[in-house]
Parts: structure tokens; C-alpha cells; sequence
């Protein structure tokens, strides 16, 4: 199982990585955003990642409250992107 | 390792690696609407195989009915939130002429279902600015 989590986790970070150079670079503001809505699954994949590696359901529910702040994080941007334009 | 530790690792790796696809293709594909569709990917199949590997490694019921809804928040805003960033991208691309993300037979498909995008390109500031006068209906 370690392995498995060495695996996972490398391939989160690399993922994590390349959608860090999208948010530095993104021509446009709705680029970044997507990117870091990418970047906020791949947070709650870590979270789970290490209730998966601790065998413990403490980390569980912050996954919970991540994954519904991304929601509401794009939901915002999306509303206010526009305005932001011109 | 018993099979349906196996099972989970499998499932853990999986949806890592979906992770990573998602990450690849935000970097590397060409326009916003192609961006977008890959990001979504994560966020529900990515997000549904790593909790049921998680699930199937601690196995009590307290933890299953969390991943649950975990999964459940995830399939009900994913779509959309996915929604209101395409429309965004939608109405800036209507103002540049040159990005072919979206195709003349999506542009008059979403133009019946977008109200205030009948204004045209060249009234976009003002669509913005009166939002609380748009038909009641939509978003």
C-alpha cells in the first residue's frame, strides 16, 4: 500500500504542477480559473490520499468543506469574471 | 495484500492518474472550451474512483456514508459550476472573432438559450451592466 501512495501521490504532484504553470500562465482570467478548479479536485485527491495512507476518517470531512469551497469559488469567479473584462 | 486491497490501489492509482490527464490537458490544449471540458474530468470520475479506494481500505460505515457524500456534492456541482464558467467563455469568445472554440452551429444552438447574448458583440458592456433586467428564466 505505500507504494500505491508513492505512486498516487507522485502523480498528483506532477498533475498539481502543471496546472500551477496554466494559472501562472493563462491568457485569459477564465483559464485560471479553471485552473484552479483543476487544482482544488486534485487537493481533495491529496486530502483523501491521506485519510487512504493514515487509515483515519479525521481528514475526511475537510475534503467535504474543499470540495464544496471549489463549487462556490468558480460559482463566484464566473459571476464576477465578466465586469473584470474591458 | 488481499484482493480488495488490490481493488482500492487500483482504483487510488486511477484516479491520481486522471488527476495528472487533467493537469496535461489544461497546459496543453489549445482553447478555453477544450480546457474546461478536460477539467471536469477529475472532478468527478477522478474524485468517484479515489473514493471508492479509500472506502474499500477503511471499511466502517461512518467513513463510506462520508465518501458519499463527498461524491454526491461533487456530482451535483461539477456540472454546474462547470456551466457558468463555459458561459463566461462563451460570451468573451462571442467578442473575439478570431477564437474558433466555438462553432457556428454552437453559437446558434446556445444563441436560442443565452438571451442577453442577442445584443451582439458590440453591446457586451452594456449586457453586463443591467444584469438585473435580463428575462426571468435563466441563471
Amino acid at each position: 500500500m505505500t507504494a500505491t501512495i508513492l505512486i498516487a501521490g507522485t502523480l498528483f504532484t506532477v498533475g498539481g504542477l502543471l496546472a500551477v504553470i496554466r494559472l501562472v500562465k493563462g491568457p485569459t482570467q477564465i483559464d485560471r480559473a479553471v485552473a484552479l478548479d483543476v487544482l482544488l479536485a486534485i487537493v481533495v485527491g491529496v486530502i483523501v490520499l491521506l485519510a487512504a495512507y493514515t487509515e483515519s476518517d479525521s481528514t475526511l470531512v475537510v475534503a467535504v468543506v474543499v470540495s464544496l469551497l471549489g463549487f462556490m469559488g468558480s460559482a463566484g469567479l464566473a459571476k464576477l469574471l465578466p465586469r473584470d473584462r474591458q | 495484500m488481499t484482493v480488495v486491497d488490490w481493488i482500492a490501489s487500483a482504483a487510488l492509482i486511477l484516479g491520481a492518474s486522471l488527476s495528472l490527464f487533467a493537469g496535461l490537458a489544461v497546459l496543453r490544449f489549445p482553447d478555453t472550451m477544450a480546457r474546461i471540458h478536460a477539467a471536469t474530468k477529475p472532478q468527478v470520475l477522478g474524485i468517484m474512483l479515489l473514493m471508492l479506494g479509500v472506502g474499500l481500505r477503511l471499511q466502517t460505515p461512518g467513513v463510506i456514508g462520508l465518501l458519499l457524500l463527498i461524491v454526491i456534492l461533487q456530482f451535483v456541482t461539477a456540472p454546474v459550476s462547470a456551466h457558468l464558467t463555459v458561459r463566461v467563455a462563451y460570451r468573451n469568445a462571442e467578442q473575439d472573432d478570431e477564437d474558433q472554440s466555438v462553432t457556428p452551429e454552437d453559437r446558434a444552438h446556445l444563441d436560442e438559450r443565452l438571451p442577453a447574448s442577442d445584443d451582439g458583440p458590440q453591446q457586451m458592456g452594456q449586457a453586463t451592466a443591467d444584469e438585473s433586467d435580463r428575462p426571468a428564466g435563466r441563471g
